[in-house]
């Protein structure tokens, strides 16, 4: 049961807030995350039928593959973010 | 097309819907607290669900009977920039990476069940939360009805609910018989049905199209003879046009123009959908969201191959006036029956799990931001719980309604609204969970100056293929002062939504209006589960395996 819904406040916590990312690592992120955001909308790039790949254009096997790439690169920011949070609880 | 009723294909179909009945009414005792007499147990699960669970949840919302019907049918009907859904569900997860974790976190500190509860928080404007909540609402609504039409189609395939003939009853029936099903155990056991059941949906769904796209082009003389097939199909309809109305792939800049806005507009109105909201708040901690947005993706795949057998069901001769009809044709047509019912269970119950989610999270708007915040201001869990179950019905009531008695094309133009419409209300939802600098009231007018230009747009567009139709053609539009580049409208009016959100805060700054008091503290954004005021709401079941990633 919720015992913090309605307008009722937490007391706080009892742990200290986590710091904020410091900067590299905001720009890591960033990166990493931007890489699927800007091909997906890169069209121009991808809408060709050339080089096909086994029959099947460009243009969809392009999209294929990125689907793996984004998940590894979405992944690997959490293994930032979750080992930043682990360093974080280390130092307390 | 009705050829009678194939026997095997409706005994393995009634199996998994009575399969998943039942697990639909056990699910009430499925990790379950006390009590499901509150909105935190009814309405988001307890609250608790690890990454596993909720990889199966929000892939089963996010990934709905109609998108499976529709986007292949798109693909089939010739036009490729259907194929826009696969980046768009690329790019949406680095949107979710960013923000849904601070979403999740005051959500949690607070109490917060829908994104109107944090709106109203944050501005502390029952205004602006109501404009929130009732946008939820009405963007919902069209969406549990589509989920009815996949099903409908499906029915229809299997030869059931008789000809264009048969009496109103008839036909709709067993249509009328899932639902009511459905929302019996929606109503008794909350979340934990769509959860439970969607582990069900998503394995049957990942044979199916596994099956499907090995079994198919080895059968069809591969891939190659598929995309020659349905080019020759494209080149004869540009043929018959005698202009290009159809393209393999988009070719000319305004293809892709539509394409990539397309994609970047609905990326970021996916997560402004209440059903969305709630299954990320059901988690029960940040990391579980982040680690999904690697693990999602898995569904982006299976969407895309899904997409090509719109491709495939054109190579492999299936021959229909409705679009939406090839690819249960495909199945049925190119399978055994016994498969060609797990195909259409897959798809049926691929329609349930979405419409429960959807039902349960318009339920949680008009409770906590209507019911609570205007009706009955003193309501006590259970009366909150009691309430949203109630209202569970009657919007699974209005969606029947809504497919029984309007066209079918009303369902469809009322998505494309609610698409735009939902997307009016990111600047109060993600905006906010950044900084409080956008004024309450300019936020308010942003969001009305965005929902009237983009009805209005989306109302004016005529077909550019059909030109009987002349409302509603198009989810495109030229922005002003344009000549030939048309881009998604949702994403037209949220730009002008954006600007006279930024003008207004500072008029109403200068003006010195009053803009309320923030209830969160900025460290509640950051918050995880275990930390002060979170804890106590977790499953304790759950909290050892998802925040234990420290050892």
């Amino acid at each position: 049961m919720s015992s913090t819904a309605g307008s009722t406040r937490p007391t706080g916590g009892q742990r200290p807030p986590r710091p904020p990312f410091s900067v590299g690592t905001k720009v890591l992120l960033a990166a990493l995350l931007a890489v699927p955001v800007v091909f997906g909308l890169a069209v121009p790039l991808y809408a060709s039928e050339t080089p096909a790949l086994a029959g099947i254009p460009f243009f969809f096997w392009f999209q294929f593959a990125l689907i793996p790439v984004s998940a590894v690169m979405t992944g690997t920011a959490f293994l930032v973010t979750s080992k930043h949070e682990r360093d974080h609880r280390r130092q307390r | 097309m009705n050829n009678g009723i194939d026997a095997v294909a409706l005994g393995v179909f009634l199996f998994f819907f009575l399969l998943v009945t039942v697990l639909g009414f056990l699910a009430a005792r499925w990790r379950s607290g006390t009590t499901l007499e509150s909105l935190d147990e009814w309405g988001l699960g307890g609250r608790g669900f690890g990454t596993f669970i909720a990889w199966f949840l929000i892939g089963g919302d996010l990934y709905t009977a109609y998108t499976f019907i529709a986007v292949p049918a798109l693909l089939y009907a010739g036009s490729a920039v259907g194929f826009f859904a696969v980046p768009y569900t690329i790019i949406v997860y680095p949107i979710i990476f960013v923000f849904l974790p601070r979403l999740w976190s005051v959500s949690h500190r607070n109490g917060y069940v829908t994104p109107a509860d944090f709106v109203q928080g944050r501005y502390d404007s029952r205004g602006l939360s109501l404009a929130v909540a009732v946008t939820g609402i009405l963007a919902t609504m069209p969406y549990i009805a589509l989920q009815l039409v996949g099903i409908q189609v499906v029915l229809e395939v299997m030869g059931l609910g008789g000809g264009e003939d048969a009496s109103l009853i008839e036909r709709d029936l067993p249509l009328l018989v899932a639902f009511a099903i459905l929302a019996a155990y929606t109503y008794t056991s909350g979340l934990r049905a769509p959860a439970l059941i969607a582990f069900v949906k998503d394995t049957l769904i990942y044979i199916v199209i596994l099956v499907a796209v090995i079994y198919l082009p080895i059968h069809l003389g591969g891939w190659g003879d598929i995309f020659s097939a349905a080019q020759d199909k494209i080149d004869a309809s540009n043929e018959a046009a005698g202009k290009p109305v159809a393209g393999l792939l988009p070719g000319t800049g305004a293809a892709q123009w539509a394409y990539a806005s397309l994609a970047l507009g609905s990326a970021l109105a996916l997560f402004m959908y209440p059903h969305s909201i709630t299954a990320v708040l059901s988690t029960g901690s940040r990391n579980v969201i982040r680690r999904n947005a690697a693990l999602l993706p898995a569904y982006s795949f299976l969407l895309g191959l899904l997409a090509l057998l719109g491709y495939v069901a054109i190579a492999a001769n299936v021959d229909s006036d409705n679009a939406q009809l090839a690819i249960p044709l495909l199945f049925e047509n190119e399978f055994p029956s016994w498969f060609t019912g797990v195909a259409f269970a897959a798809i049926g119950i691929g329609a349930l799990v979405p419409a429960a989610i959807m039902s349960i999270a318009a339920a949680n708007l008009w409770t906590r931001n209507i019911y609570k915040a205007f009706i009955n201001r003193d309501a006590t869990h259970a009366q909150e719980a009691q309430q949203a179950k109630v209202v569970s019905l009657v919007v699974k009531l209005g969606a029947v309604a809504f497919v029984l008695v309007l066209p079918g094309e009303f369902a469809i133009n009322l998505q494309l609204l609610g698409g735009i419409w939902i997307l009016q209300t990111l600047p109060a939802i993600v905006i906010g969970l950044y900084t409080r600098w956008l004024h309450r009231w300019a936020l308010f007018a942003g969001w009305a100056a965005g929902m009237a230009y983009g009805t209005w747009v989306a109302y004016v567009q005529p077909s550019a293929t059909d030109p009987t139709v002349t409302h509603f053609g198009s989810p495109l539009a030229l922005p002003p002062f344009a000549e030939e580049t048309k881009i998604y409208i949702a994403l037209l009016a949220i730009v002008l939504n954006l600007v006279v959100a930024v003008g207004l805060t500072f008029v109403l700054r200068a003006a010195g209006v009053d803009e309320g008091v923030d209830q969160t503290r900025s460290d509640d954004y950051r918050a995880d589960a275990g930390d002060g005021g979170v804890a106590d709401e977790l499953d304790p079941q759950e909290t050892p395996a998802d925040t234990g990633d420290s050892r």
